[in-house]
């Protein structure tokens, strides 16, 4: 698809469009110049101009039926009158007043006044008759500008200057394109145009005047029209853009057409009454400059009816108060002021577009006009859609530039004639360097040990450490261990076979083993017959140790004629415990062994079971070893509880074990002896429970064997051969020990004395 | 949590026998000592179930190619024949009773012996091993204690002087000992919240 480029906003359109879609701009001047196609005059048009929708029929085709009755009678007025003969079309380059034409037009300030507080439109007779001195002026004054701004019809060619003369050599300069369409000079006059004048809203009066301020520079290089944007920039309506009547354009006749009838009533009445706004006849045509006109230019024919002359007239009272005031340069305060000195009363105010047919936004824009009334011109207040689109000032921070007012105004689209409503906010703006902070740390002491503390350990996690040399551990040598076995053997056996121990018989006896043998010997003494639970809890490998210890006190039981009941907690307990029972009842030859004792079954679980038998011993073991049932034998007949034992006598080796029978039946059995015939090496892990009377006597080892027997004088029950082989051991283990000891200590120091020697 | 089931019933277990120890309430001791008889019957059934992988593991040597070991045959005969005459005489036959006292008994005391020759080798070498105070604390407290647990003190021609220090050296095994059954409290204390807590959950490994 072909697109084009629209001049205006340089926006992409189809190229069936006549308007660009984006700014109604016309892409094909030729053919949507609706004043007769002229090149230059479609151009630039203003936004509004190009708004009017697309151009319609020229006026000439459309029927005198179509037009409405108040232009109907224009145009008949028009034609009785030589008014729109007279008039001639402007020159594109007489588009603004010249100081010279301010000149000549002061001097009727006079006439000019009594025009403005006429409220009648200006007869067409009037007109031309003020018109025509004017012009004559003009020619006497010889200034330069008279050429530019009387172009009337019936001036002739002398009256001119010379260097407007020199102009009219040339083609005259297209006139901006808002007030001037092609048309000939006998073409009738058109219709007045509506949106100069009154029709135009604020906004888009407010976009007139301050688009020109900014394009004054521009469009005006030269001396000759250096003074016009004073007339511009008051919102006067120049001669030069005093339209002539010719043929209506079609947009302008079909904005008629649909314009109410009571709207251009109310005009004639009142409108021209009273003296013009500023705004109403901002210029917002964009005047080429000089050098830019082309040479030829097409006629020009001005939009503007007798009323807009009239309006016009009115206006150069508000330029003789900008000479006196010497507010030339004060265009807007001026242009406020000259607003507010003969703006019309609201009454008088017809809006030019029906309300009905405007868009919310634009009769919101409308509403401000009201200002008018102060004198003061209302800034643009944006409708609240648009003030609800703008979030971001609401919440941003004022950006640096905040405090420069942004002048820019919108020219075009919706929003053509507000000023700053989007304005621009490059984030490049809103950069503010960052604060520079100091790098330096306020630390204390304290913290830089801290953090000395932690960087060090953090240094030593990091840092590899060297392993330890372990020396390689190398077997004893066998010689070494036969050596040792041999010294060992040879000691145990002449011990054993000697029977002469290397120290005379204990006569020292611990407390625990003097009250082990008082309390097994006195038992009897309390309780006859007493009923003993003997706990098998030992293994068969170290059973020799408290063999003897453990026969001489079974066979004390027995001899007071004790009821036993042996409880095994180990596998090969029940033999063991057998076993030692025969052995010792063989030493009683009266005590009955099969009806004074039984020997429950294994008890499982270790302490679990314990826990269950101190409880209920019935439940806990209810089988004898047999597989009978137990509660049933002599011995255990009467027997429901733990107390019903009359002292309870265990045989361990270990401590651990042991422990498990004081915790689980010490608290059940408190007033009763409790006896212990442990090995040697379970003897100090008892020692607390000693200590804490919870055992209340206790046999360890090979010692306290002999000590029972020390203590319970028995015939033969000093084993003195096993007494004299253990004494030896245990001295020739220490012995060995130490020379090993020795021995190691020197082969240390010869190894330094070898290392020293090497260094 | 792994096994939740299992934790459930743990932890309820425990309270209720904690509870009956607090409360002896007739109910709550009934309750326990259920909760003793099942764990002693099952107890039992460890053992036995001990035993049969004992017996398979030996089995296993027997029939291994690689490593095949005839010491596990002698295992396998002692076992059934152990096992045979204790099924059909009962263990306080008079002829079983000697497979205990004349077979296990001098095996496990000879191995306690030759435990005693290989601490001594060991002791001898401790020092040319490591040469440190602690070695030789180590090496002469077991001097002291050798000579101490001999009896050769225990005379009355001790002097007065070694009377006392045999008295503060008795004294030392019970303090040490103490320490370690504090320890030993503290931490079955410790054991027992964790498991009643869910903390630690031996069963469900």
């Amino acid at each position: 698809m072909n697109t084009v480029v629209c001049p205006q906003c340089g926006s992409s359109n189809p190229d069936k469009n006549e308007f660009c879609q984006w700014c109604y701009a016309p892409l094909h001047p030729e053919s949507t110049s609706g004043f007769g196609g002229s090149e230059s005059a479609s151009i630039d048009l203003p936004d509004w101009l190009k708004e009017a929708g697309p151009l319609p029929p020229s006026p000439t085709e459309a029927s005198d039926e179509e037009l409405p009755d108040w232009l109907l009678s224009l145009r008949q007025a028009s034609e009785t009158s030589d008014f729109g003969e007279e008039i001639q079309p402007t020159s594109g380059e007489e588009s603004f007043l010249t100081p010279d034409l301010e000149k000549i037009l002061s001097a009727d300030k006079d006439e000019e006044t009594e025009t403005l507080t006429q409220p009648e439109p200006l007869a067409q007779e009037d007109l031309t008759e003020w018109i025509s001195r004017l012009q004559g002026e003009e020619a006497t004054e010889e200034a330069p500008f008279a050429a530019e701004s009387t172009p009337l019809t019936g001036q002739s060619e002398e009256e001119l200057p010379e260097w407007l003369k020199a102009l009219r050599e040339q083609e005259e300069p297209p006139v901006p394109e808002t007030y001037v369409v092609e048309g000939e000079a006998t073409s009738p006059l058109p219709e007045p145009e509506p949106f100069v004048a009154e029709s135009l809203p604020e906004w888009l009066k407010d976009l007139s005047t301050l688009s020109e301020e900014g394009k004054e520079a521009e469009t005006l290089p030269t001396e000759e029209v250096a003074q016009g944007p004073e007339v511009e920039e008051a919102g006067l309506i120049t001669p030069e853009a005093i339209p002539p009547f010719t043929e209506i354009p079609e947009n302008i006749t079909a904005w008629f057409e649909e314009t109410p009838a009571s709207i251009f009533e109310n005009r004639s009445s009142g409108v021209y009454e009273s003296t013009p706004t500023p705004e109403e006849f901002t210029p917002t045509t964009e005047l080429p400059p000089t050098d830019e006109i082309p040479e030829e230019s097409p006629e020009v024919i001005p939009a503007f009816s007798e009323e807009d002359y009239a309006a016009w007239l009115d206006h150069l009272k508000i330029e003789e108060t900008l000479e006196e005031g010497n507010l030339a340069a004060q265009i807007p305060a001026f242009v406020d002021n000259g607003i507010a000195e003969t703006a019309p009363s609201p009454e008088t105010i017809v809006p030019p577009f029906i309300e009905s047919e405007l868009p919310e936004w634009l009769a919101e824009a409308e509403s401000p006009a009201e200002g008018a009334e102060s004198g003061v011109t209302p800034a643009a207040q944006l409708p609240e859609w648009l003030e609800a689109m703008r979030p971001v000032e609401a919440v941003a921070p004022t950006p640096p530039h905040a405090e420069e007012e942004d002048t820019r105004i919108e020219t075009s689209g919706p929003l053509a004639g507000f000023q700053g409503v989007l304005p621009g906010e490059p984030e490049a703006l809103r950069y503010s360097r960052p604060p520079i902070h100091a790098v330096r740390l306020n630390v204390s002491e304290k913290q830089r040990a801290y953090a000395a503390l932690l960087e060090s350990l953090v240094t030593a996690e990091s840092t590899p450490t060297p392993l330890r040399v372990q020396k390689q551990v190398t077997a004893p040598s066998p010689i070494l261990r036969l050596a040792i076995t041999i010294v060992l053997f040879a000691i145990l056996i002449t011990g054993w076979a000697s029977a002469t121990p290397p120290s005379a018989l204990p006569t020292l006896f611990p407390a625990e083993a003097v009250a082990f043998a008082t309390t097994i010997n006195n038992l009897s003494a309390q309780h006859p017959a007493p009923r003993v639970l003997v706990g098998l809890d030992i293994d068969a490998g170290f059973l020799p140790e408290i063999h003897t210890a453990t026969i001489n006190t079974l066979s004390d039981l027995m001899r007071q004629d004790a009821r036993l009941v042996f409880l095994p907690l180990q596998s090969n307990a029940p033999v063991l415990g057998l076993a030692m029972a025969q052995e010792a009842a063989q030493q009683i030859p009266g005590y009955a062994l099969s009806e004074q004792s039984v020997h429950l079954g294994y008890l499982a679980g270790e302490t679990t079971g314990l826990a269950a038998f101190a409880y209920q011993p019935r439940l806990g073991m209810a089988t004898t070893l047999e597989g009978q049932p137990a509660w049933d034998t002599q011995p255990l007949i009467g027997v429901n509880s733990l107390q019903d034992f009359d002292a309870i006598l265990l045989i361990t080796d270990s401590g651990e074990r042991a422990r498990g029978w004081i915790e689980q039946l010490r608290p059940l059995f408190s007033e009763r002896p409790f006896l212990v015939i442990s090995s040697a090496q379970a003897a100090p892990y008892l020692a607390p429970y000693v200590q804490s009377e919870q055992i209340n006597g206790m046999l360890t080892g090979l010692l306290g064997s002999i000590l029972y027997t020390r203590l319970t004088p028995k015939v033969g029950g000093e084993n003195l051969a096993l007494w004299s082989a253990y004494q030896w051991g245990s001295l020739t283990i220490a012995l060995l020990i130490l020379l090993g000891a020795l021995a190691g200590a020197t082969q240390a120091l010869f190894q330094a004395q070898k290392s020293r020697s090497k260094r | 949590m792994r096994s939740p089931v299992a934790t459930a019933i743990a932890i309820g277990v425990g309270l209720i026998v904690l509870l009956s120890y607090l409360f002896p309430l007739p109910v709550l001791a009934s309750i326990r000592m259920l909760f003793l008889d099942w764990a002693i019957i099952l107890a039992a059934v460890a053992g036995l179930v001990a035993i049969l992988n004992l017996f398979s593991v030996h089995w296993r040597k027997i029939g291994s190619p690689r490593e095949r070991d005839y010491y596990s045959l002698f295992f396998i005969l002692g076992f059934i024949f152990t096992a045979i005459l204790g099924l059909l005489l009962g263990p306080t036959d008079e002829r079983i009773r000697p497979l205990i006292t004349s077979v296990q008994l001098p095996v496990e005391a000879s191995l306690v012996g030759l435990l005693t020759i290989t601490f001594v080798v060991s002791a001898v070498r401790l020092f040319a091993l490591h040469r440190s105070w602690i070695s030789g604390l180590f090496l002469a407290s077991t001097i002291v204690f050798l000579l101490v647990g001999s009896g050769i003190f225990l005379t009355n021609d001790t002097s007065p002087v070694i009377k006392e220090v045999l008295t503060i050296l008795n004294i030392l095994p019970g303090a040490g000992a103490r320490g370690i059954l504090l320890g030993i409290a503290l931490g079955s204390l410790l054991t027992g919240l964790r498991i009643l807590l869910g903390m630690d959950r031996p069963y469900s490994e």
